[in-house]
């Protein structure tokens, strides 16, 4: 037997959720331009009253008369697609770890240009000229030897501009580094609090379903996340998120708490060393902080302790100490200074220090005394050393400088030497000029390559974003049509309601009333 | 596919934002005109542009120094040029010097004609290009050359950095010899252990003065005068020996000459020690002080043949005395008896000026058939007749070695001349003819053996064979009967004489004399003029002392007589004379004046030019044509035309160094300019390449930006139609 008003009942609950979903289309057509918004959809279903709590009143066909109770809800849901999330987190990681690194490389690229500025080739080249200027003209000259110092000088300010720049660089992206770990530790404080709200909200929700909003504002967060590092994200029931970074939890949505990440002071250990509060090292495959520490600690063949081989400003720091060095002891070998102190060309600021880009100089003695280079070296017979500025109408060691040339050629053929080793072994043997080549190369090809990750990178990310969208992103005419959809579907059920109101209306004042 | 505003919006922006970059990197490209800025725009092209750059600026290095280069070269040139016209101008005035006889006040003004050219000629090689010495090779000390005078004030010495050209033959050996060189771009190849550049792969800049000028002499000593080393004085000296320089330091511990050289000599020998290891010469001094380069073989000093020794003060060495010395090699003033040529027992007089002071001497030449100890006596004779004459030990003649026959007095000048007898009551002249008869040396042809002579007698002559017998006797009638057999003489009567000082002369019959020669055959006797002088007895006036000049077989001698009151009385004197002067065997006076000794010639001769060439200045010519110059000169001043004549010859000959430094300079200019072209076309093609590489493709790129100009405003436009119209636009 059918209740007399159950037609009320069900046309009730279909005004109700009609008007919902009006409510929902409103939301979603709100919040289009939200960022973070998932569209949201009220779930449906046809409602029926189940066989077995069958009252005993009604007849053994009982389903029959309670048939037809119309629509309910379950909820209403958010449209994501984890796996595009997943997708997106993982190629924003690298988007952002390119982008960085381009960022910090073409830094050191301004630095060490060769071609918008003067740099190493021309300062080299400018050496160059001087020394065979001064072979050509007049090598006892002091005049023309003071060119070649000062040409030697400029090279050494160069490098020593260039070893305070990126010095510079350096301390710019430590700061950088150390800026980016402290905002990665406020979100994930955030993110931890977040968790916490998830989780007493959703003890009020039914199921599956959650605080959307917040869900909303965990993606963000979590997003934001990835381009830190890559990370794996865990969804728990209670609401929750875990979040892995690196392969360390970062963010523990059961235990409720978060894994601090930890960088050690910069200038105790030169390098850049981080870590979590929990003991575990930092190691990423992806993401901008990886990038940092990469440029950082990148130091190629010349890595030690946490530096690893990449050629980030560490390596194009060696680089250039590199050079300097190698400059410093040919030229110096080259005008005998192994036989004679005195015969250095260049020097460290410091004695005894290891000759770097910071320190190089050329040597007081080439100073004060620029035609030294033109000295010309002989073979003490008694000795059988080599001595310099022999004086062959005296026949005795007076440093007299002669138009003789032989040595300034030699300084000169250094120039073209390629077996000259820089570095260790492994890095680089040719000649100076190649080095210069093969350092601008290696720079410009490092930048190449990672635009050319980046690039990769936007266009997946571009094409994620997309699907995102596609997936759930609010489409206006989408939400139109629902609209008119559901304001039809609602004046339908409220007709319903006249229908059935005239349909009580006859049972009740027309019925039995014959004739009237 | 869903799509969203948000899709719509990102896109749209992404798309204007990439062509917005877009458009911005061909501006930053149009605006700086390049391709690109950074090497990580397009790595291999900036590869390429960092190789190209250095080409670039390597041969804009390389075209600097070739123009250096060119410079240096022209200005070598220049001077050469200058040289060579200097060089016609010095010959041209020493011919005209020697060409006519003048006074020494000619000679003066043309010497000091040549002086002035010398200095001339040091002034062109010391000249400089852009504050380089072009002729001092690695040395850049703005005087080479320089001249030094002597201590008449004359100049006398060209020096090279120091270095009297005339010490060393070997242009190498002087100072700053090696070349000067520079990069040129030719690959330059050097030697990374030697430090030594290969010359073919570099362009010389230096010019070696002593080569080009010429250096060494024929031969030369260092003379140094001893008495002005004195004892407890500390000296240095260098040493230039066979191309060897050394320097000898010691503190004079001797007092006199001997003691010195002693000192000295083992100075030299510790200095030479390992040139004599060698077995190479090594400089030696002698009694005189003279130094000399000797070959050293066990103790015994040879003078080397053409050997240079010459020892300069070491001007470096402080605190040191300076000992006097005289370079001999180049015009000297030495006087020197040529002891070798003086005939036995002569007595020989001679005018020996020491400073101030003249004196005459006579000696007596050595008679000892040993030539050394001939030499030996002779000097010993000339030695006690300069004691004589300016005491014990002043002046000395030297004994032994090169400087043999040198006159010399330790610190004072020394003129030797023959005595001029001219006024003197010595030498009037008496008359002498001679006649002469050819004959054949009967004694010294073998017996058994076959001879041929050639006879020629009134115009006919005849080559005969005849066999030399047991005796003169037999050989005589050989000949006889060989001749009257001969065709060409039939009907002739020959006698050949066997004895007396006609012995082996050929008459006819009649006394007509047959003249006697030697045949083109191996067997030819050896045929001898055998000479008859006469003296003019009539010609010689009573008691007037006349000398002779007597040579019988190997002995001369000077005779004296005096006229006697007739002929007779006057042979008897000359035959007295003979007789004292060759004993027993003389030769005799006949009384038709025949001065006759037997068979042996006796040769008769009036004065004693002969001795003229007693004494002969040291002539020694340098291999420099400025050291050639000064010599002229400085002969001139002296009227030695013959020496200043020599030196017309050498200087030619020294000039060979000037003509291939001259040809050699063509062949580098040559290069130079070949090369210059070579590197302006290479660095032509390189500049094309960089623009290749660096420069903006203007029409391309603005193009390009254009395009991209076009495509942004394009993209503008949309920009209000870009969020789509909706379906609530339309709903009623």
């Amino acid at each position: 037997m059918r209740p007399t008003f159950m037609g009320f009942e069900v046309q009730k609950r279909t005004l109700q959720i009609a008007q919902k979903n009006i409510d929902i289309t409103g939301n979603n057509v709100s919040n289009i331009n939200t960022p973070g918004y998932t569209r949201q959809r009220v779930d449906l279903y046809a409602d029926y009253i189940s066989a077995q709590g069958d009252p005993n009143w009604t007849s053994k066909r009982s389903q029959l008369c309670m048939a037809g109770q119309g629509v309910n809800a379950y909820g209403v849901s958010q449209i994501r697609d984890q796996f595009i999330d997943k997708r997106y987190r993982e190629n924003v990681a690298v988007e952002a770890e390119t982008e960085t690194k381009v960022g910090i490389l073409t830094d050191i690229e301004d630095i060490l240009d060769n071609f918008e500025s003067d740099g190493l080739q021309y300062y080299t080249q400018q050496f160059f000229n001087a020394l065979q200027d001064y072979s050509g003209k007049k090598p006892d000259s002091k005049d023309v030897a003071i060119i070649c110092v000062n040409s030697a000088v400029n090279l050494c300010q160069l490098l020593n501009t260039y070893d305070t720049e990126l010095k510079q660089v350096e301390d710019t992206y430590v700061a950088e580094l150390q800026d980016t770990v402290d905002y990665v530790n406020k979100l994930l404080d955030e993110m931890n609090t977040l968790n916490q709200k998830i989780v007493k909200e959703k003890f009020h929700y039914p199921d599956e379903y959650g605080p959307n909003e917040l869900n909303d504002q965990m993606n963000l967060y979590i997003d934001e996340l990835a381009t830190y590092g890559n990370i794996e994200v865990q969804h728990f029931n209670d609401g929750s998120y875990s979040i892995k970074m690196g392969g360390v939890t970062v963010l523990d949505g059961e235990a409720n708490k978060t894994n601090r990440l930890i960088m050690k002071d910069y200038n105790n250990y030169g390098q850049a060393i981080l870590g979590f509060e929990s003991g575990h090292d930092l190691n990423l495959q992806s993401g901008s902080l990886k990038a940092y520490f990469d440029m950082i600690n990148g130091n190629g063949v010349y890595a030690t302790g946490h530096q690893n081989s990449e050629y980030g400003i560490a390596y194009f720091r060696s680089a250039i100490n590199e050079f300097a060095r190698t400059i410093a002891k040919t030229f110096n070998e080259a005008n005998g200074a192994e036989f004679d102190d005195f015969r250095k060309m260049f020097e460290p600021a410091t004695e005894d220090a290891l000759i770097t880009a910071g320190n190089i100089r050329v040597s007081k003695a080439w100073q004060e005394d620029p035609t030294m280079i033109g000295k010309v070296r002989k073979l003490d017979d008694e000795t059988g050393l080599y001595v310099y500025g022999y004086d062959q109408k005296e026949q005795v060691i007076n440093g007299k400088v002669t138009l003789q040339n032989t040595n300034v050629l030699y300084l000169i053929s250094q120039f073209d030497n390629s077996n000259i080793k820089f570095g260790n072994a492994h890095d680089f043997e040719g000649s100076i000029n190649e080095y210069i080549s093969f350092i601008s190369n290696r720079l410009g090809q490092k930048i190449q390559y990672e635009s050319g990750r980046n690039d990769t990178a936007i266009n997946t990310v571009d094409g994620l974003l997309d699907a995102r969208d596609d997936i759930s992103a609010v489409q206006i005419d989408e939400e139109g049509i629902n609209m008119l959809n559901y304001q039809k579907w609602y004046n339908a059920s409220s007709r319903l309601v006249t229908a059935l109101d005239d349909l009580l209306d006859k049972l009740i004042n027309g019925t039995g009333r014959v004739g009237l | 596919m869903r799509i969203t505003n948000s899709t719509i919006l990102r896109g749209y922006n992404r798309d204007l934002n990439r062509i917005l970059s877009l458009k911005n990197a061909t501006e930053h490209r149009i605006t700086t005109n390049r391709r690109f800025s950074r090497a990580s725009e397009s790595p291999l092209a900036a590869a390429k542009a960092l190789t190209v750059r250095k080409s670039l600026y390597y041969n804009e290095q390389y075209t600097e120094n070739l123009k250096t280069a060119n410079e240096f070269y022209t200005e070598a040139e220049t001077s050469l040029l200058q040289v060579s016209e200097k060089m016609a101008q010095i010959s041209e005035t020493i011919v005209a010097a020697c060409n006519t006889t003048k006074d020494i006040v000619d000679y003066n003004i043309y010497a000091q004609q040549l002086e002035t050219s010398a200095r001339e000629l040091c002034a062109i090689f010391n000249t400089d290009s852009a504050g380089r010495v072009i002729f001092g090779g690695e040395s850049n000390d703005s005087m080479p050359f320089a001249i030094l005078d002597d201590s008449t004030g004359y100049p006398a010495t060209v020096t090279y950095h120091g270095i009297p050209v005339n010490a060393m033959n070997d242009y190498k050996e002087f100072p700053y010899s090696a070349n000067v060189n520079l990069d040129i771009g030719l690959g330059m190849v050097t030697n990374q252990s030697s430090h030594e550049t290969d010359e073919a792969s570099v362009l010389r800049i230096s010019f070696n003065g002593a080569k080009v000028s010429g250096c060494g002499a024929e031969y030369g000593v260092a003379d140094i005068d001893l008495s002005s080393i004195q004892k407890n004085r500390t000296y240095s000296l260098d040493v230039y020996a066979g191309n060897v320089k050394k320097t000898i330091n010691f503190v004079c511990n001797g007092d006199t000459n001997t003691e010195k050289m002693d000192q000295i000599n083992a100075e030299l020998d510790k200095e030479f020690a390992k040139t004599k290891a060698y077995g190479l010469p090594v400089p030696h001094m002698d009694e005189q002080g003279v130094i000399y380069l000797a070959d050293y073989d066990n103790g015994n000093f040879t003078p080397v043949e053409g050997g240079i020794c010459s020892v300069v003060n070491n001007e470096y060495a402080k605190r040191t005395s300076k000992a006097v010395i005289d370079n001999d090699s180049g015009y000297t003033n030495k006087f020197k008896v040529n002891v070798e040529s003086l005939a036995e027992g002569q007595t020989y007089t001679l005018d020996v000026t020491v400073g101030d002071t003249k004196k005459t001497i006579s000696f007596v030449a050595g008679t000892e058939s040993d030539a050394e100890e001939r030499d030996k006596l002779t000097i010993e004779s000339i030695q006690s007749a300069l004691d004589a004459a300016f005491g014990a030990g002043e002046v000395s003649v030297s004994k032994s070695g090169i400087t043999k026959g040198i006159i010399s007095a330790e610190g004072k000048n020394v003129d030797v001349i023959v005595h001029d007898p001219a006024g003197d009551t010595v030498g009037n002249t008496v008359s002498i003819s001679s006649t002469s008869q050819d004959k054949i040396n009967l004694k010294a042809l073998k017996d058994g053996e076959k001879y041929t002579l050639r006879a020629t007698v009134n115009g006919k002559s005849a080559d005969i064979e005849f066999t030399a017998g047991a005796d003169v006797d037999v050989t005589a009638a050989n000949i006889k009967a060989a001749l009257q057999a001969s065709d060409a003489f039939t009907g002739m009567t020959f006698d050949v004489s066997k004895d007396g000082d006609k012995a082996g002369t050929i008459s006819l019959a009649d006394g007509t004399s047959v003249s006697i020669a030697k045949t083109s055959d191996n067997n030819s006797v050896s045929v001898s003029s055998f000479p008859t002088y006469s003296i003019d007895t009539n010609s010689i006036s009573e008691g007037t002392t006349y000398k002779l000049k007597v040579m019988y077989g190997t002995s001369v001698r000077d005779i004296e007589f005096a006229g006697g009151a007739d002929n007779n009385a006057t042979i008897a004197n000359i035959n007295k004379a003979l007789e004292d002067a060759f004993g027993t065997g003389a030769p005799t006076v006949a009384a038709d004046g025949k001065v006759t000794a037997g068979d042996t010639a006796v040769i008769l001769s009036n004065s004693i030019d002969s001795g003229k060439s007693v004494v002969e200045r040291e002539r020694i010519y340098s291999n420099n044509y400025i050291q050639l110059t000064l010599d002229a000169a400085r002969a001139l001043r002296n009227g030695d035309i013959a020496y200043a004549n020599g030196c017309l010859d050498r200087i030619a000959v020294a000039k060979e160094g000037l003509l291939a430094e001259i040809a050699d300079m063509g062949c580098n200019e040559e290069f130079i300019d070949f090369n210059l072209t070579r590197i302006t076309t290479r660095s032509e093609n390189l500049s094309e390449r960089q623009n290749d590489l660096e420069v903006t493709d203007a029409k391309k790129e603005i193009t390009l930006w254009k395009t991209y100009e076009a495509m942004y405003n394009a993209c503008l436009q949309m920009s209000s139609s870009v969020v789509p119209n909706s379906i609530f636009n339309y709903i009623k």
